[in-house]
């Protein structure tokens, strides 16, 4: 049942530790969300599970790929970025297709065809021929996502995908998400909107300081907040 | 004085020759800075810290030398070392290794304004840094890396005049040595002209088509 297995992880910055012995453990299907005040160590901890981040010791297990072959990690890993990081010169279709294609040697026939279904996945069927500047933020997230997904991985990370989003476009990116996870996708997604974590997650774990310091199902996490730092985290972000 | 087209026309001939060796000697060494630049830029960008020192000091070496410098060291100091080569491969050499420098520096700073967020994305989904670099940043840097590679490229075509001090029978070296026998000069220089636009012309017509094939 176990998919993710993070053992022990550190990575320091200089003298500056920015994790400081994370243990975490992801079943297969579950959704995790990770939230924690700004320099908490979220970033750093999921860019640890594909390895973007040489731990400093510790070490992160997915199931069935050798811990030695980052790529192959990152294969069955997907990420979506704050910033969604789309390829400025490739339309929609492309950004999708160039990975399966160059990586997993689909034709362009096929890899097209595995863009064309994901971008209908995200509500985006019609914008295939369009560059990532002719597209709104929330729609650019919304290929991004897709393009994680063409690799078929196991696991879906993602960092902040909202927060460089107009309000009213938040919630499309949300809806992808939850839907994904309705689906069965294995999801750790560090966010700090309260709404989806309440509404999708399995798990809500609280990083401090390079700790994961609290760590609940939803409904507890909110109404017995299980540690006094996330009592007043959750009052700021909640604005009581 | 006027114009000989008599002599003109008696010359032509042993120019045009001469041009088709400066051609092969610039197309030789473009293809050989084509191979090199991106093997050097990669090692700057992505090498371990040892190799990226070597490859800069390199880089800095050979662009701080006059081309002379570095075409002499290939003619004269290269078979001290064991290397013998006619002074055509030693200008393909010289040339395609200041070529490769220039073109490096350029095809290394167009990727680093790319930004990290792309190489991330690509490294996410799972390619190695070195494709990343050749196969999705490469690409979409190449506009902006293109005008001033052009510029680069016809550089080295005029430095391909400087193989004449090593008897590489291009325009410039012919050009020359018919100056003296003949005297004839002006209808000489006319023609060593006419072939270096020709050949510098067609090169800067090709990169502008391939800059508008890139799309705008
Ligand atoms: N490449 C780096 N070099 C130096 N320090 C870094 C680097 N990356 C992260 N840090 C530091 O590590 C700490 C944790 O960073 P991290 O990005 O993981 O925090 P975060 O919880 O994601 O914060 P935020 O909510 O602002 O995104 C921060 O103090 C940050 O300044
Ligand atoms: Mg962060």
């Amino acid at each position: 049942m176990t998919l993710l297995a993070a053992r022990g992880l550190v990575k320091r910055f200089g003298s500056f530790t920015a994790l400081d012995g994370v243990d975490l453990d992801l079943n297969r299907g579950e959704r995790l969300v990770i939230c924690g005040p700004s320099g908490s160590g979220k970033s750093t901890l999921i860019r640890c599970i594909n390895r973007l981040e040489e731990p400093d010791a510790g070490t992160v297990v997915v199931e069935g790929i050798p811990t030695t072959d980052r790529q192959a990690l990152r294969r069955k890993v997907g990420m979506v970025f704050q910033q969604f990081n789309l390829f400025p010169n490739l339309t929609a279709r492309e950004n999708i297709a160039v990975a399966p294609r160059k990586l997993l040697g689909l034709s362009r026939a096929e890899a097209d065809a595995r863009a064309e279904a994901l971008l209908a996945r995200v509500q985006l069927a019609g914008h295939a021929d369009k560059l990532p500047s002719g597209l709104s933020g929330g729609q650019q997230q919304r290929v991004a996502i897709a393009r994680a997904l063409a690799m078929e991985p196991v696991l879906m990370l993602f960092d902040e995908p909202t927060s460089a989003l107009d309000p009213e476009m938040i919630r499309e990116v949300l809806d992808v998400m939850v839907e994904l996870g309705q689906g069965g996708m294995s999801m750790i997604v560090v966010t700090h909107e309260m709404g989806f974590a309440r509404r999708a997650a399995d798990r809500i774990a609280f990083m401090d300081q390079g700790r994961i310091v609290a760590m609940a199902p939803p409904q507890q996490f909110f109404d017995a907040p299980p540690h006094p730092r996330l009592v007043r985290f959750l009052d700021n972000i909640l604005g009581h | 004085m006027s114009f000989d087209w008599a002599a003109f026309f008696e010359y032509l001939p042993r120019l045009i020759a001469a041009a088709g060796v400066t051609l092969q000697v610039s197309l030789l060494s473009l293809a050989l800075a084509c191979l090199l630049a991106p093997i050097l830029a990669l090692a700057w960008l992505l090498g371990p810290a040892p190799l990226r020192v070597i490859v800069r000091a390199f880089i800095e070496l050979i662009r701080g030398l006059p081309p002379l410098v570095v075409i002499a060291f290939c003619y004269f100091a290269l078979p001290k070392l064991g290397v013998v080569l006619s002074g055509f491969w030693c200008g393909v050499l010289a040339l395609g290794v200041v070529g490769a420098v220039y073109a490096a520096e350029i095809i290394r700073s167009a990727i680093e304004s790319l930004g990290k967020g792309q190489f991330e994305a690509a490294l996410a989904l799972g390619f190695a840094r070195w494709r990343a670099v050749l196969e999705i940043l490469l690409p979409q840097a190449l506009r902006r890396i293109l005008p001033p590679l052009t510029n680069e490229f016809a550089n080295l075509i005029k430095a391909s005049s400087l193989l004449s001090v090593i008897s590489v029978h291009e325009i410039s070296q012919v050009g020359q040595s018919l100056i003296f026998e003949t005297f004839v000069v002006i209808e000489i220089l006319v023609q060593m002209a006419v072939l270096y636009l020709i050949i510098i012309g067609s090169v800067t017509l090709l990169s502008r088509r391939l800059e508008r094939g890139l799309g705008a």
